[in-house]
């Protein structure tokens, strides 16, 4: 049955180096004073349109590294299967994998088109900011199936989302049929693109 | 004891009634499988459906919502959605006949132990769509009233009593399965069918895409149906905060339907932990506040209702109560009013009467340019804005909807929809974004007439001229004849007074020395007799006379003072600020004098007035004193404005131009300050030694140096030459625009004029923009592989119709294989790759 892992727009860690890797800036690169400035002040003025939303469930998955394949929910009325060598990898070992949807919501979006109509450099700062929101959302719920597998003795691989390698845009649409991401107000468009813009989709395997 | 004969219009607002409980979560413990579709359990098992209804009719629920939430074309072919959708009403009514003969059976028996027979109704549910609307989403406004109207046509075949349109996440989506309710039901001859509506309310009392409360209620009220409230989301207990606004605000019954609490896992399965007690228990202060109809959604069951309308059986339920408010919202903000507050400003400015700038920004579709006015009076304090783009040469429908819209995705605050063509006034009605002022209607019969249904069908607060067929009586005696007369011809659309905003005309005073003094008494007697809200569009009173902004303003006062409530202004006017502070300030609505020193704080100080316009509210900062040399420049020998551009100065960039231009002419500044600033972030970016903020910070920079040097070449009369014109679109169906945003920065700086289409634009609309103005180089953007298709699209359509033409192509997924491999011209790699591309073509 599906999960929510809904957080308060307080509870998400800013990352101010993940702004700037955003922005182009290397690793080891500090960004100038005035850049950096500019970052702290998007966390601070877009904390406020935060909601940060995620659904997610947890299904068996039986994978075939031969076939490139990964069949989610066998031999039941619910089975499907996903091509992808580089998904079945990642999920080699795997029996049961977590789907999950999130987003920081349209509120967000929003801003982002606020600034963009007055101040390309905001705007800017705001994208790679939004990004960072999201992602850092994303790595605490990670984290909670991290611990959750763990202390039932697994392991988990690196979180994998529809896009990467060989595994098709297509696949988003099983997220949307196995989760109901209307709840958290997600939905896909015709392009296979999320709206609103900052959110995720990925399967997270429990060896 | 409510009859078992009554219908449900004749019990909403005034017993107490229940809604059903969960189906998804309730389906889902009888074995409804992860990803299978509930709707076709109607058809597939229609019997567990019945049982559940059945379940819920006897355990107190007088509405039952049939098993279609997500029954919609995007889902199903019509036959099957046909075939789910009647199936569904009659699994329904099946289970209505059940428990009618139950009831009788038990009643004649031990019915002491059961609930007494009530009235049994069933509505034909509505949940979201699963998309979202343009321009947040892909879902085009009018193809989600017509996908809503597809599922609803087939129900209203049936024998339903209400529509029930549930878990919106969203004020425009609920608008538009409303306004698809409605014609339905229009069309089926069914004009007083219920339209009951929901949404989801989280924490912090706002829907996903921001709307309050007071904005829902607001907008529903508007668009006339019958009962609103919240569903789904939270437990009651998390939903205090937005039912207590929600009876607050509403004149209509307020629903009420929480979930059981979040679902939790508890060994190893899914349990909602809020029990049937507690949910009812919870439920009875929401029937104290005065909330009417009550259920419940995810993990309650037929045991919570039972529960609930157990508890609830002695409440008795609280009279509705009719709000006198007058308010107007855009998706997230209400604005009030209201007499004894400040007068709402109603921002002027987006409008070509007697502005060419805004007239020419109209014709060349320079959307930029008209965005940039509203955002400017926002920023000045409107919080409306009035928006007019009548011109003979341009089609008004398509721009007020276009104008309208993108306003709309890039402000909050309410829009005043200004038209004297009633097609124009529906179009931008039908597709606004929450409850709009209507300006406006006036005393003519055919005016009324052809505005009133208008307003009836999408909502709106209108804006009543004191003028009619005889024209515009002199005195505040006739013009209060005419707003009687108005009011009563609305009374007869069922629009009531608090939606009708009084314009008492402000003439020249230059023409009738009696003029102010006939629209003041009439001001305040929409106040004192009526407590009716007046409006003026206040700078008409000076014209033709020398310094206006010293009449106006005086004027404004005297309206204020009279019970002005909303005022059509120019935001940018120092004057009419001043006038409005200090009114606000003297009538003790500015606590502390705090809003009157801080607006007295943005003014400049009188050494900074720009020569000539002593009179605005500066639209630039105001310059910081600029010491010369402390900025480290790059090198020895470049100079303080190359400085200033690398540096991304803004302020000192705008400052040193306006300084340099007394001793260079602006050919050498360009060549020899701007662009070599240009080049030396340009190539730090390319070595990866500077960033995007920076460059982008260097071009606006550079975009503050420009404005002043065009602003000197306009005011001498010499036009600056732009070295060409490039069209620039993200294609369709892909809505990420930044990339495409830093190259029109870019290209701009290097005195390119860009004709900038926008995001998601279709190939047709990028083929007639180059056909128009003759373009010679198209740059297109596309975000996604899945829509680089639309944009081979548009490049096989630019070269088949427009010859001449060269494409320019970049975006996160293109590579120069992809670009070649759908013909494109050229590849860019970054934005200013893309200024090469054009300095090469324009040579």
């Amino acid at each position: 049955m599906n999960q929510f892992f809904n957080l308060d727009r307080d509870q998400i860690p800013p990352v101010p180096s993940e702004v700037a890797r955003y922005l182009g800036y290397p690793v080891a690169a500090e960004p100038e004073p005035a850049v950096a400035a500019l970052i702290d002040k998007a966390i601070g003025e877009l904390r406020p349109f935060l909601q940060p939303r995620l659904v997610w469930d947890q299904f068996p998955v039986q994978v075939d590294e031969q076939a490139g394949s990964v069949t989610l929910c066998p031999q039941s009325p619910s089975e499907t299967v996903i091509s992808s060598s580089n998904l079945a990898f990642n999920l080699r070992g795997c029996s049961q994998v977590v789907l999950f949807a999130a987003t920081i919501g349209a509120p967000i979006d929003a801003a982002i088109r606020r600034a963009t109509a007055s101040d390309p450099v905001k705007a800017s700062i705001y994208q790679a900011t939004a990004a960072m929101y999201v992602e850092s959302f994303v790595d605490l719920f990670n984290a909670f199936i991290k611990d959750q597998t763990e202390a039932a003795g697994g392991t988990n691989p690196a979180r994998f989302s529809p896009g990467f390698g060989d595994c098709s845009l297509e696949n988003q649409k099983l997220f949307f049929s196995l989760l109901n991401c209307s709840k958290i107000g997600l939905t896909l468009m015709d392009t296979l693109i999320m709206a609103p813009e900052k959110s995720v989709t990925a399967f997270i395997g429990i060896r | 004891m409510v009859s078992v004969d009554s219908s449900l219009k004749s019990l909403l607002g005034k017993e107490i009634l229940f809604l059903d409980g969960g189906t998804g979560s309730v389906l889902q413990s009888r074995g409804l499988l992860p990803g299978e579709l509930p709707e076709r359990w109607n058809l597939s098992h229609p019997e567990e459906i019945q049982n559940l209804h059945f379940s819920y009719f006897s355990s107190g629920s007088n509405i039952v919502a049939t098993n279609t939430f997500g029954a919609y074309i995007s889902k199903f072919d019509h036959s099957e959605l046909s075939e789910i959708i009647t199936a569904a009403v009659a699994n329904a009514k099946e289970a209505r006949k059940q428990y009618y003969a139950d009831a009788d059976d038990d009643s004649e028996t031990d019915g002491a132990q059961k609930l007494q027979k009530h009235p049994c109704f069933i509505a034909h549910d509505c949940g979201p769509c699963g998309k979202l609307l343009k321009p947040m989403g892909d879902l085009d406004f009018e193809d989600a009233v017509t996908l809503f109207r597809t599922s609803l046509d087939i129900a209203l075949t049936q024998d339903v009593d209400a529509i029930l349109i549930e878990t919106m996440n969203d004020a425009y989506e609920t608008k538009a399965a409303v306004i698809a309710a409605k014609e339905a039901r229009e069309a089926a001859g069914k004009e007083k069918l219920p339209i009951l509506v929901t949404n989801v309310y989280d924490n912090q009392s706002r829907l996903l895409t921001g709307a309050t409360p007071e904005v829902m209620v607001t907008i529903l009220e508007g668009l006339g149906v019958d009962a609103l409230g919240l569903n789904c989301g939270l437990g009651p207990d998390d939903l205090k905060d937005a039912v207590s606004r929600l009876v607050a605000a509403s004149s209509l019954p307020v629903i009420v339907k929480p979930n059981a609490g979040l679902p939790q896992m508890q060994d190893g399965k899914t349990v909602y932990l809020v029990g049937p007690a507690d949910f009812a228990r919870s439920m009875k202060q929401f029937a104290e506040e005065g909330a009417l109809i009550f259920g419940g959604c995810c993990g309650t069951t037929p045991g919570h209702i039972r529960a609930l309308s157990q508890e609830l059986s002695g409440v008795v339920p609280k009279p509705l109560v009719q709000k006198n408010n007058t308010r107007i919202a855009s998706y997230t903000k209400v604005e009030n009013l209201a007499h004894g507050k400040p007068t709402v400003l109603i921002g002027e400015r987006i409008n070509p009467t007697g502005k060419k700038k805004f007239k020419e920004a109209l014709k060349a579709c320079d959307m930029a340019y008209i965005m940039k006015q509203g955002l400017d009076q926002i920023e000045a304090g409107a919080t409306v804005l009035d928006v007019n783009v009548g011109l003979p040469e341009i089609d008004e429908k398509e721009m007020m909807v276009r104008v309208m819209t993108e306003l709309q995705a890039i402000t909050d605050v309410p829009l005043q929809i200004d038209t004297s063509s009633p097609a124009v006034m529906e179009a931008a009605l039908r597709r606004y974004n929450g409850k709009a002022l209507v300006n406006s209607v006036n005393g003519k019969q055919e005016v009324m007439d052809a505005i009133f249904p208008l307003v009836k069908k999408y909502g709106g607060t209108v804006v009543a001229l004191t003028l009619d067929e005889d024209g515009i009586p002199a005195t505040a005696a006739g013009r209060i004849a005419i707003a009687e007369k108005i009011m009563a011809r609305a009374a007869d659309y069922g629009i009531q007074k608090k939606d009708i905003v009084v314009d008492a005309l402000s003439m020249a005073v230059s023409s009738d020395s009696n003029a102010a003094g006939a629209t003041l008494e009439t001001v305040r007697i929409l106040r004192d007799t009526y407590g009716l809200n007046s409006v003026l569009g206040v700078s008409n009173i000076s014209f033709g006379l020398p310094s206006r902004e010293a009449v106006t303003s005086h004027f404004f006062a005297l309206a204020m003072e009279s019970g002005l409530t909303a005022a059509i202004i120019n935001p940018l006017q120092t004057e009419i600020q001043k006038a409005y502070h200090a009114f606000n300030l003297l009538h003790g609505y500015d606590k502390d004098c705090l809003e009157y020193i801080e607006f007295m704080q943005t003014l400049p100080t009188p050494a900074a007035v720009i020569p000539g316009r002593s009179t605005s509210r500066v639209a630039e900062p105001v310059e910081a004193p600029i010491s010369k040399g402390t900025a480290a420049a790059p090198s020895a020998t470049t100079s303080p404005l190359t400085n200033a551009v690398v540096k991304g100065l803004k302020a000192d960039a705008a400052a040193i131009t306006r300084e340099l231009l007394e001793t260079t002419d602006s050919v050498t500044l360009i060549n020899e300050h701007l662009i070599p600033g240009l080049d030396i972030v340009g190539k730090g970016f390319e070595k990866k030694t500077m960033f995007l903020p920076q460059l982008l910070m260097a071009a606006e920079a550079a975009k503050a140096s420009f404005e002043v040097i065009k602003a000197r070449l306009e005011a001498t009369g010499t036009k600056g030459e732009s070295k060409g014109t490039v069209v620039l679109a993200t294609v369709h169906g892909d809505i990420h625009d930044i990339g495409k945003n830093i190259v029109k920065v870019l290209l701009e700086n290097y005195d390119f004029t860009v004709l900038d289409l926008g995001k998601d634009v279709p190939a047709r609309t990028i083929v007639d923009a180059v056909k128009t103005n003759n373009i010679r180089l198209v740059g297109l953007s596309a975000l996604m592989t899945t829509t680089v298709p639309a944009m081979k699209e548009t490049i096989e359509l630019l070269h088949e119709e427009c010859p001449g033409v060269q494409t320019v192509v970049g975006g996160a997924v293109l590579t120069q294989e992809y670009a070649d491999m759908i013909h494109a011209d050229f590849y860019a790699k970054d934005a200013l790759d893309t200024v090469h591309v054009a300095q090469g073509i324009f040579k």
